[in-house]
């Protein structure tokens, strides 16, 4: 890790010269006889602080060994960070906090309050010692940021959070954490590791939330309360707003994740749903609740794609918005915005984007991604036009799809195929098979 | 500035270069040679340190320098004029406190000065600052001129396209009237008033969701990246897919394998930028406008040749972004004094790296040294009397005691202001999360149809070049301002000194409260042509262009010289073995 960018021969003119092999050596030595120490008294299962500063020396210089973070879990496990021992369990002194007992005798406490106090004088101690493990991590992390396990360890440390301390002192910790991630996300747009991991510490903050809400207080306990998605849902609009934005793949992925539970939440019925959609295959940066008076006329994905159509990221998240909202598996409801619309609706849907598609193929003659768009969109209708009418279906809405329409769609189709070979000949084959199953 | 005429004398006669002025080109120069194991005297005829590059602490410095310029002795400078309006009660007494920079050089991520600089490990020596955004001045008059498509349309066959789309964007336009039947209609009601107007005559920075481009009265900011463009209040979409396209051909027009695009480079190479955008982008006039503005080349549109704007758009746009914590910032600033500083920096460099830098010590005449003194070519008279000899003498002409005659050519209108108003507007994060705050701002006042732009480099108080409250406006048609603090405006301007100033009441017009100008300094930047020195070994500098942005051709100079003298461009400003271990040794 440490020689990423440096040339084997000049990693090796560096080492010829002298002086330096001499202080390399030195280092070398010093290493190995740290590292068998504390190797040692891993056989010898040396769970105390001594031990832990062994890690502490050896992690700081080498942090890709692994089996050190092991054992420096291990180690504080059974030391700083041991588990408060169940409060119907009467306790050992010794296991707990020494300058608290004698005060607790002394005050000659009732058993409860003495529970209450160690538990007290407990979660103060877990939290410093969580916290200065963080500390630990912290500068090896911006020295080493792609080493997994320190990314590991500082997992486990929140983790143990969670396991030790009462929620909302957990809470805390994981509320620090998602700083440390927004701050990450500001250097690296468009990192997917850091967007897991943000992920991964919304999903630690709402779910001891939830758990926590009294159950027997509120019947349906409202995940609006603990719900960070309309939060998160503002966080992608930012990202995707920002320099670079548009091609955030990420943050557009993370947007079709967080949209149906947005609305799900926000309990939107089936008009507000495609109202949303509408808004999202237009305006998909827009909070509909917010700003409804001021510019809807804005058709925002259209204006993202009419901007940079060589965009991948966009039709990635075009294609979800089309596909969600037409092909509807009922048990797979959640992933779409507005799954429940009628089979016209969705005919009149189609057609509107392939229209607009089409105008942009005039400006854009020779973009690959319109014309796959356009040829995957038209094979789309035509399937949603072979779906069973409903019983809400209007005769209306089937106006102007006609027969004609279907043997246009199949000639067009043929066209941009071809003109899809001709221009980007990589997959051709692919543009060819598609070709053949439309003969047929 | 101190004197340093008591200087005891040189303690060497024999060098192998002699480098006359600390220029931003004779600094990097003398680093780079004395790093390369050259021994090196620098020499300034000035008793301060930068050439034309130069920084005055003082107004009274500015004062002397003043005189200079009028009588003729200050080589491509004339006319300059300064209008003072604050009394001596104003506390601003001498103008102690203010930095006032005829090098306030902005410095692209990616150009190769500041390449350079970090590959000599020589960036720490400097504080550096974030240029924010570029801000045009038009009215609501000149964004509403919509794009005129002349067709002739090279990139798409666009003439072709044109009447086609337009028959379908109708046939469309009624199919696709409303699949989503049940939307309630109010909300379609507003939006139609909405539209782009609503923040004329505010004066608060416009900036929400709908938008990543602010607007503060007439003053716009110039969208330069997809999503500006994406997100632009002012544009169609038909518009977005042209500007979105030239933005994709500026990344590729360099890019030997993308043929198209070279095509439609090679084609238009001497084509005007204006031209080019009105006829194979075809997009607003206004926007081409705003385009240009990114060039810094302070030349209407219509006399700047593709050429000349690609390289340069092709910087800004890839140097946009790639700031961490700012990546809405494309470039930077040295604070102190700009470029000025950094010559310092350099002289010093280059003195720890051996050379020996004097100040007050000028050239009185240089010439073959064939007598055969010692081994060396030429053999240099000093103004302090003392005689050297060296195998190499840079400079620029005037340095090296050759003449140099004023060019016809264009001319410069250079100001600097200094402002004690509120500008804050021009140095607010464009983006709220991002932890660096702007200290310096482009604003761009077009000077019409032919007329040339003015330039304006707003310096906020946070580059410590005014007392801790005032701002300073450079006119290259440049401008610095600041907060309630003073600030600096500096202002460059192919026209004159009346344009520069009105440019700046543009600006101030927005401030508030109305401010006026506590101090300016006027001159003009002539355009000179030396004589080349005929002795071997001789090596005349181009001067320093009035360029606003440190450009990739001063570094390209220095390595051409380096070149010829040490024999290879590699290695140029490396730190030497020795000296890299004795400052490991030093940090262990």
């Amino acid at each position: 890790m440490a020689s990423h960018g440096i040339s084997r021969s000049e990693y090796a003119a560096q080492s010829r010269d002298g002086h330096r092999r001499e202080k390399e050596l030195k280092k070398i030595e010093e290493y190995n006889q740290l590292a068998g120490a504390v190797q040692e008294r891993r056989l010898a299962r040396e769970y105390n602080l001594e031990a832990l500063e062994g890690t502490t020396r050896l992690l700081k210089i080498n942090p890709e060994y692994y089996t050190i973070w092991n054992y420096r879990r291990e180690i504080l496990q059974q030391t700083l960070l041991s588990k408060h021992p169940s409060p119907g369990i009467p306790l050992p002194p010794a296991s707990t906090s020494a300058r608290t007992c004698p005060e607790v005798n002394e005050t000659g406490q009732g058993p409860e309050e003495v529970a209450r106090s160690l538990r007290a004088a407990y979660t103060s101690k877990a939290t410093l010692h969580l916290k200065e493990e963080l500390a630990f991590l912290l500068p090896l992390l911006s020295s080493f940021p792609k080493c997994y396990w320190i990314w590991n360890h500082r997992l486990w440390t929140l983790q143990r959070a969670t396991e030790i301390l009462p929620a909302d002192k957990a809470d805390i910790f994981w509320q620090e954490e998602l700083g440390l991630v927004g701050l990450m996300l500001r250097r690296d747009v468009r990192n997917f590791h850091g967007w897991m991991y943000r992920r991964f510490v919304i999903s630690n903050i709402e779910s001891p939330r939830q758990k926590n809400v009294p159950g027997d207080e509120v019947e349906n306990p409202s995940s609006m309360d603990t719900s960070l998605v309309e939060q998160e849902f503002a966080y992608t609009t930012k990202m995707v707003q920002g320099v670079g934005g548009m091609s955030n793949y990420s943050a557009w992925h993370n947007r079709s994740k967080l949209i149906p539970r947005l609305l799900s939440e926000r309990k939107c019925g089936k008009q507000e749903r495609m109202d949303f959609l509408e808004d999202g295959l237009f305006r998909p940066l827009f909070s509909p609740g917010k700003c409804l008076q001021k510019d809807i006329e804005l058709e925002l994905l259209k204006r993202n794609i009419s901007t940079n159509p060589h965009d991948q990221s966009l039709w990635f998240y075009h294609r979800w918005l089309i596909y969600s909202n037409t092909i509807t598996l009922d048990r797979n409801t959640l992933d779409a915005i507005s799954p429940f619309m009628t089979r016209g609706t969705k005919l009149l849907m189609l057609a509107a984007e392939i229209g607009t598609l089409e105008d942009l193929l005039e400006t854009h003659s020779g973009c690959k991604y319109i014309l796959k768009a356009l040829v995957e969109y038209v094979g789309l209708l035509q399937r949603v036009r072979k779906d069973p009418k409903g019983p809400e279906d209007d005769e209306e809405d089937e106006e102007g799809l006609t027969e004609d329409d279907e043997k246009k769609g199949s000639e067009d189709r043929r066209t941009w195929l071809a003109k899809l070979i001709s221009i980007d000949p990589m997959r051709k084959g692919r543009y060819q098979e598609i070709l053949r199953s439309l003969e047929n | 500035m101190n004197d340093f005429s008591d200087i005891p004398p040189l303690p060497l006669a024999d060098w192998d270069v002699l480098i006359s002025g600390t220029g931003i080109k004779q600094s990097l120069l003398a680093v780079a040679l004395c790093r390369a194991g050259k021994t090196v005297l620098q020499l300034d005829k000035n008793s301060y340190y930068g050439g034309s590059a130069a920084a005055f602490y003082s107004l009274s410095e500015v004062d002397a320098w003043v005189a200079k310029v009028n009588s003729g002795d200050e080589v491509g400078i004339k006319n300059a004029v300064v209008v003072s309006n604050a009394g001596e009660g104003a506390g601003y007494g001498s103008g102690r406190g203010y930095t006032l920079s005829l090098a306030p050089h902005l410095v692209y991520w990616h150009s190769s000065v500041l390449e350079i600089l970090r590959r000599a490990d020589l960036t720490d020596g400097f504080s550096w600052h974030a240029v924010g955004s570029w801000w045009v001045c038009l009215t609501e008059e000149e964004v509403a001129v919509p794009a005129v498509a002349t067709g002739v349309g090279g990139v798409v066959g666009l003439a072709e396209v044109g009447v086609k789309a337009a028959k379908l964007a109708s046939a469309a336009g009624k199919k696709r009237a409303g699949w989503n039947k049940g939307r309630k209609k109010e909300s379609v009601a507003e939006t139609t008033p909405g539209g782009g107007e609503e923040s004329v005559g505010e004066r608060v920075t416009q900036g929400n969701s709908e938008t990543t481009l602010r607007k503060v009265d007439n003053f716009r900011e110039v969208p330069c990246t997809f999503e500006d463009v994406a997100w632009s209040k002012d544009l169609t979409d038909k518009d977005r897919g042209q500007l979105g396209e030239f933005l994709r051909f500026v990344m590729r027009y360099n890019d030997p394998t993308d043929q198209k695009c070279s095509r439609i480079f090679e084609e238009n190479r001497q084509t005007s930028l204006r031209t080019f955008l009105s006829e194979i982008f075809p997009i607003p006039p206004f926007i081409t406008t705003s385009i240009s503005s990114l060039t810094l080349i302070p030349s209407a549109p219509s006399e700047i040749t593709l050429e000349q704007a690609l390289p340069r758009l092709a910087v800004h746009f890839s140097s946009l972004g790639k700031i961490p914590d700012v990546r809405s910032s494309a470039a930077l600033t040295i604070a102190y004094g700009g470029s000025a500083e950094l010559c310092q920096v350099l002289s010093r460099a280059a003195a720890i790296a051996g050379g020996i830098n004097v100040l007050s010590r000028g050239v009185k005449s240089l010439c073959s040294n064939k007598k055969g003194d010692g081994n060396r070519k030429l053999k240099a008279q000093l103004e302090s009397g003392e005689t050297i000899y060296a195998d190499w003498a840079i400079g620029e002409a005037s340095d090296l005691a050759k003449e140099v005659k004023p060019l016809d050519g264009k001319s410069m209108s250079r100001g600097i202001y200094v402002i004690e108003t509120q500008i804050g507007w021009l140095f607010e994060r464009k983006y709220k999360d991002e932890n660096i705050t702007p200290a310096a701002a482009v604003v761009v006042v077009p000077g019409g149809d032919k007329g040339a732009p003015v330039y304006i480099i707003a310096r906020s108080g946070v580059t410590g070049e005014c007392p801790r409250s005032q701002c300073e406006f450079s006119n290259l048609k440049s401008i610095v301002m600041s907060l309630i603090k003073p600030g600096l405006l500096h202002a460059v301007t192919e026209s004159s000194y009346g344009d520069m100033n009105a440019a700046i009441d543009k600006v101030l017009q927005v401030c508030s409260p109305l401010s006026e100008i506590l101090y300016s300094l006027q001159y003009t930047a002539v355009t000179t042509s030396p004589e080349i020195g005929s002795e071997d070994g001789t090596v005349i500098l181009d001067p320093l262009t009035q360029d606003i942005a440190l450009q990739d051709d001063v570094l390209e100079e220095t390595l051409r010289i380096y070149e010829r003298i040490v024999g290879t461009r590699e290695g140029f400003m490396d730190v030497p073995e020795e000296i890299r271990r004795m400052k490991e040794e030093m940090e262990e």
